[in-house]
């Protein structure tokens, strides 16, 4: 890395489950634009874009990049898209921030949006193609029984994945972008919701939402000239593996465990539960709070559930983990993961708002996407490396 | 105007003309004649299935050679109860959906499993229970679904690292 | 695809399966203020473009001007004839073209407009068709709001 780079500049749209106001364009505008007066720029001062988005089938826009050319200022410039599945809100950041660090570009803008009122997700996801298994579980049927399995494996007691539910609900109370604003929940509500894919409750799942998500990146000479403080990337790391080999570990990947280890080398990172101040991690089923834990190196193998029980992971505990209400009361798809490293952004800038964790200097942003095979992750900080 | 237009409908149409390959031609040409067969890598001499012509550790490809019948009786290593319909779905929810490692393969499979939803625990040992052979086609459809054997269950012990 | 060839790639074992595979999908898009508009005046028989803050008229329009990416400024109504940029013959139409004969498929620059807007022209013979030609829209009867309430256009003097 020859240049460094920060986070001058955030935008989100409202997350709704219907932004019936907005083309698509219109909706990543709304969040580009936002980027750009916190950065205190104009369209013309942005050298390059780039997007991000769910995978096509979702909501039918298979070149983003050409048909939102001039909704995001690309006209005459370099635009590219970056497709990696859920986690592509992150590795989209993580692409537009080495065009920085690689010293190519000095400002780029990086946009991910997610319009789910527009197609249906759960079809996108298992459409029945000719020879391939039929589809006999929707959405959540993959995820379900790693959660079974891990429950079983760490012995965590049956009421976790509601802590989890209701902690990240009354979060998002407090952020006035998340979708749902569920002021009555509680354990009892959680728990008296209906369960879809058992173990998981309707209340322990992520809703379905439009939105967007932009951050303006910037390199250092640029970085001093706004009145706000940047976020500095300290490190990013991508990973992948395929969904099926012998011997892999869905509940624990390897994939994840490596990207953790890669991104806390680059940032000097070596207790992370002690030096990480908070943590925004993409749990879209309660109970990959405590497997994300694990996975991330913030506790041993099956120590990620005492984590959530004794409230370490709550908005006043030592790591608070999802203070925006995470992607359980937001998700946008294409944008989840993006929405996750742009809070980690705010956080350490002391921008959170009514969700902002007290003194936070150091914070993880964490994406995952397909059957847990990819995995972004980045970690800004509050001072210059 | 009466009222504003806010909204249009974007019909999508794409045929296409798909081909599972060689290698899992060969897997669900079996499944017609009520095999299961998985590919065993020649390095590592892991057995996957649904077989993919390479192993997705080694990443070398496998031949006809490296084909071999694994049997149609396994653990259930992992499950979840469904309960919710959407679109497509093809049977009534409540039912039990699970990763089930055949006797012989490294990898589970994912399929369904007859059973009373409240009787569905990790460990059981089941059986596929094959369509009549009129009625197979090159799917994984030509299995039904698992049922119990009634076989004592597995210890956790040995299917623990798939699970 | 020589199944010979593939035979002989192949020893052990059996030909690789074929199957034809539909992927079929309605989405439903929310059309933003400009899109919106244009479509609401194609059901009252009325086209509207937009004016970028350079001035120019864009027809069909966008969100944001295309040389600049600022946000347009305002709907212009425009006329429902225009004059032939350029264009191509479709002597044998596909189903989902919008006429069952042949046709042209044309770039029109309405009278008022910057830009021009890609249609179908009926006009019978391909020798007919001329660029800088003048043509007009034929509306349908019946007008929902969408791109095929024009259904094509037709030279002027076909009136
Ligand atoms: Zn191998």
């Amino acid at each position: 890395m020859s240049e460094r780079c920060a986070v001058i500049g955030v935008g989100q749209t409202k997350y709704a489950a219907k932004r019936g106001d907005l083309s698509i364009a219109g909706l990543v505008r709304e969040a580009a634009e936002r980027a750009l007066a916190d950065a205190e720029l104009r369209w013309r001062d942005i050298d390059a874009v780039v997007i991000g988005k769910a995978p096509d089938m979702f909501e039918g826009v298979m070149m983003p990049e050409l048909y939102l050319a001039d909704a995001l200022g690309a006209v005459g410039k370099p635009m590219m898209r970056v497709h990696t599945a859920g986690s592509v809100g992150g590795s989209t950041a993580i692409a537009a921030s080495h065009l920085v660090q690689a010293g190519v570009h000095e400002r780029v803008l990086t946009v991910a949006f997610e319009k789910q009122s527009e197609g249906d997700a759960m079809w996108a996801l298992s459409p029945k193609y000719p020879f391939q298994p039929p589809l006999v579980a929707g959405a959540g049927g993959f995820f379900a029984p790693l959660i079974r399995a891990y429950m079983r494996r760490s012995g965590a007691p049956n009421d976790v994945g509601v802590r989890v539910a209701v902690k990240d609900r009354l979060n998002a109370l407090r952020n006035q972008y998340a979708h749902l604003q569920l002021a009555d929940i509680s354990p009892e509500t959680v728990l008296s919701s209906p369960m879809l894919w058992d173990p998981i409750r309707y209340l322990e799942t992520c809703p379905s939402s439009d939105g967007a998500c932009a951050m303006v990146l910037s390199n250092e000479a640029n970085a001093g000239r706004t009145s706000r403080p940047p976020a500095w990337v300290l490190g990013s790391a991508v990973r992948s593996e395929p969904a099926v080999f012998a011997g892999r570990d869905q509940i624990n990947p390897r994939a994840g465990a490596d990207c953790a280890r890669d991104v806390y080398r680059q940032a000097g990172v070596t207790d992370p539960v002690r030096e990480i101040d908070v943590a925004e991690i993409y749990v879209p089923f309660s109970w990959f709070e405590p497997m994300w834990l694990e996975n991330l190196g913030f506790c041993e193998p099956n120590f990620g559930w005492r984590m959530t029980l004794d409230e370490t992971t709550s908005l006043s505990g030592r790591l608070p983990v999802n203070p925006s209400g995470g992607v359980l009361s937001s998700n946008p798809i294409g944008a989840s993961g993006m929405i996750r490293f742009a809070e980690a952004a705010l956080q350490v800038r002391g921008m959170a708002g009514e969700h902002q964790v007290d003194g936070a200097r150091v914070a993880l942003g964490h994406a995952y996407g397909g059957a847990s095979q990819f995995f972004a992750m980045w970690v800004v900080g509050a001072r210059k490396p | 105007m009466n009222y504003a237009v806010t909204r249009m409908l974007a019909p999508v149409r794409l045929p296409f003309v798909v081909t599972p390959g060689e290698a899992l031609s060969r897997f669900l040409s079996a499944l017609v004649e009520g095999r299961l067969i998985g590919e065993r890598c020649s390095e590592c001499s892991k057995v996957v299935l649904p077989p993919r012509g390479a192993c997705p550790t080694c990443g070398i490809a496998t031949n006809p050679r490296d084909n071999v019948t694994v049997s149609d009786g396994g653990t259930v290593v992992m499950f979840c109860i469904v309960n919710i319909p959407f679109e497509g779905q093809t049977i009534k929810p409540p039912y039990v959906y699970a990763s089930i490692l055949l006797d012989g393969a490294d990898v589970p499979l994912l399929h369904l499993v007859e059973v009373p939803v409240d009787k569905a625990r990790m460990g059981m040992r089941v059986r596929a229970e094959w369509a009549p052979p009129t009625e197979r086609k090159p799917s994984l459809e030509a299995i039904r679904w698992f049922v119990p054997t009634g076989e004592p269950d597995a210890s956790y012990e040995a299917y623990k690292e798939y699970a | 695809m020589d199944g010979s060839k593939s035979e002989s790639r192949n020893p052990g074992g059996v030909r690789p399966l074929v199957a034809d595979y539909l992927l079929e999908f309605t989405y439903k898009r929310s059309l933003g203020p400009v899109i919106g508009n244009f479509f609401s005046g194609l059901r009252e028989q009325l086209i509207y473009g937009a004016r970028t803050p350079s001035g120019r008229v864009i027809v069909p329009p966008t969100e944001y001007d295309p040389d600049t990416g600022e946000a347009v400024v305002e709907h212009v109504l425009v006329g429902d004839a225009g004059r032939v940029e350029t264009w191509s013959w479709v002597a044998a139409p596909l189903a989902c073209h919008p006429l069952p004969h042949p046709f042209a498929w044309a770039l029109i620059r309405l009278d008022g407009a910057d830009t021009s807007l890609f249609h179908a022209v009926d006009i019978g013979a391909r020798e007919s068709m001329k660029t800088g030609m003048r043509v007009k829209a034929r509306w349908r009867a019946e007008r929902i709001g969408t791109i095929r309430d024009l259904e094509c256009f037709v030279p002027e003097w076909f009136r």
